[in-house]
């Protein structure tokens, strides 16, 4: 309300939204309804991408980047999946607060190739 | 002393998970009301059994306790279900306007209390939570000390008429009251008669206080330890029956020293029997993440600590 209000254009904003919550999904707990079409009540310009394909990412973020400045503050609906790649951890809310074991942590961890090697 | 046994530690959280199961089954009008931590706070059983009367507010936690206000009208007897962090700093103004001010009987019921909340760390471990309750007119405080307390708590603030805030945590600790305790709002109890000092402990640091106290026993100092289950109303006159005859007090609590048990018996002992008192509570300072058990140390909460507090009064008796 702020952002639209003083014409803050040159803001991007993100949301991770992987639609999980402690007591289970958002759709479940309290359905937050068309998230896009609320920020756009709002005044903001609303972009959606899909936060776990890194190429997406960077293409969008450049994209949005270059239509700052023109009165609106912008915003990135980023959708995910929460423990993306792990099979025991994707899409599961009872993860939230959990740290996982060591064990646990190794098993996640070599199912990541991109995280391999980097501890 | 009184020899106290630990029947097996477990978590405050639960007590009163169990309290509102038996409550849900015994009283109509009891609702719940839960902003998305039900396992959490352990009402994941009420939720299954009760579906019509447990409401999720998801995180809307202002929300909860305006509704909770709202379902007091028609007689109902909510409770809201939330972390001390949530339950307090960030609902204050829906809480002193549509619960205090108002009058209305709303239990606010708050888990993950203090340090002991361990590793989720300092954003999470609410150590103000006491004094910012205590201060609203009206509103009844109360900080039990292991499970079974914690259960015949929550059993007591359903039947008394009014707002209360019903504090409690999450680790597992020493289970030493009895399970079958009638559990009275206001009256503080005497855990361990002595003559030399009062500690007057609250929630986890009960425990503690009787640690030390045995300790202190064996080394020829005998203390009483009285167990503050209810921060407010305070009972004025077990604490000025306990100081009249010791002539010195030590405070205990897992809470800022700003605002806590030791406040409210510091000003009323200034008031009506000046002695020295020391103060066993969290210096001005956020918790930070680790066990619980490091922290209680570090942060100056552990039964050496409240050793050394009774003999720093000691020597200035």
């Amino acid at each position: 309300m702020f952002a639209p209000a003083k014409k803050i254009d040159n803001l991007i904003a993100v949301i991770d939204f992987n639609g999980k919550q402690i007591d289970g999904p958002v759709d479940t707990v309290m359905p937050l309804g068309n998230l896009r079409a609320k920020f756009e009540a709002f005044g903001w310009e609303v972009t959606d991408m899909d936060g776990n394909n890194i190429p997406e990412v960077l293409n969008v973020l450049n994209k949005v980047k270059s239509i700052t400045g023109q009165g609106k503050p912008n915003m990135i609906i980023m959708h995910t999946h929460m423990g993306y790649g792990v099979d025991f951890m994707m899409d599961n809310h009872e993860w939230h607060g959990v740290p996982p074991t060591n064990e646990q942590a190794a098993r996640a961890l070599s199912q990541l190739p991109e995280t391999l090697g980097d501890y | 002393m009184t020899q106290y046994t630990n029947s097996g530690s477990k978590d405050t959280r639960s007590g009163f998970g169990e309290a509102m199961l038996e409550l849900g089954r015994t009283n109509p009008e009891v609702v719940v009301l839960c902003a998305d931590l039900t396992p959490s706070m352990k009402l994941e059983a009420f939720s299954k059994e009760f579906p019509e009367r447990f409401i999720q507010t998801g995180i809307a936690e202002a929300n909860m306790i305006c509704i909770a206000a709202g379902l007091t009208i028609g007689g109902k007897i909510p409770f809201t279900g939330t972390f001390a962090n949530f339950s307090t700093g960030r609902v204050y103004d829906q809480i002193r306007q549509s619960v205090a001010y108002s009058d209305k009987n709303v239990k606010i019921c708050a888990s993950h209390a203090g340090i002991t909340l361990g590793e989720d760390g300092a954003t999470h471990q609410n150590l103000e939570d006491l004094g910012m309750m205590k201060m609203l007119p009206n509103m009844t405080v109360i900080n039990p000390c292991d499970f079974n307390q914690t259960r015949a708590a929550t059993l007591a603030a359903c039947n008394h008429k009014g707002p209360v805030y019903l504090r409690f945590g999450r680790p597992k600790v020493p289970n030493f009251t009895p399970a079958d305790q009638k559990f009275e709002i206001g009256k503080a109890l005497i855990l361990s008669k002595g003559m030399d000092v009062s500690i007057f402990a609250t929630g986890h640091l009960v425990w503690k206080a009787l640690e030390a106290c045995r300790m202190l026993e064996e080394q020829g100092i005998s203390s009483e330890v009285i167990n503050i289950h209810t921060i407010k109303p305070l009972d004025e006159e077990a604490v000025l029956a306990s100081v009249g005859k010791t002539r010195c007090a030590v405070t205990c609590e897992e809470h800022q020293m700003n605002g806590g048990l030791g406040d409210s018996i510091a000003q009323l002992l200034a008031r009506k029997c000046p002695v020295p008192v020391e103060m066993v509570a969290v210096k001005d300072s956020f918790g930070e993440s680790g066990t619980p058990e490091e922290l209680m140390k570090k942060f100056g909460l552990d039964t050496a600590d409240v050793v050394n507090a009774v003999k720093a009064v000691l020597a200035r008796k």
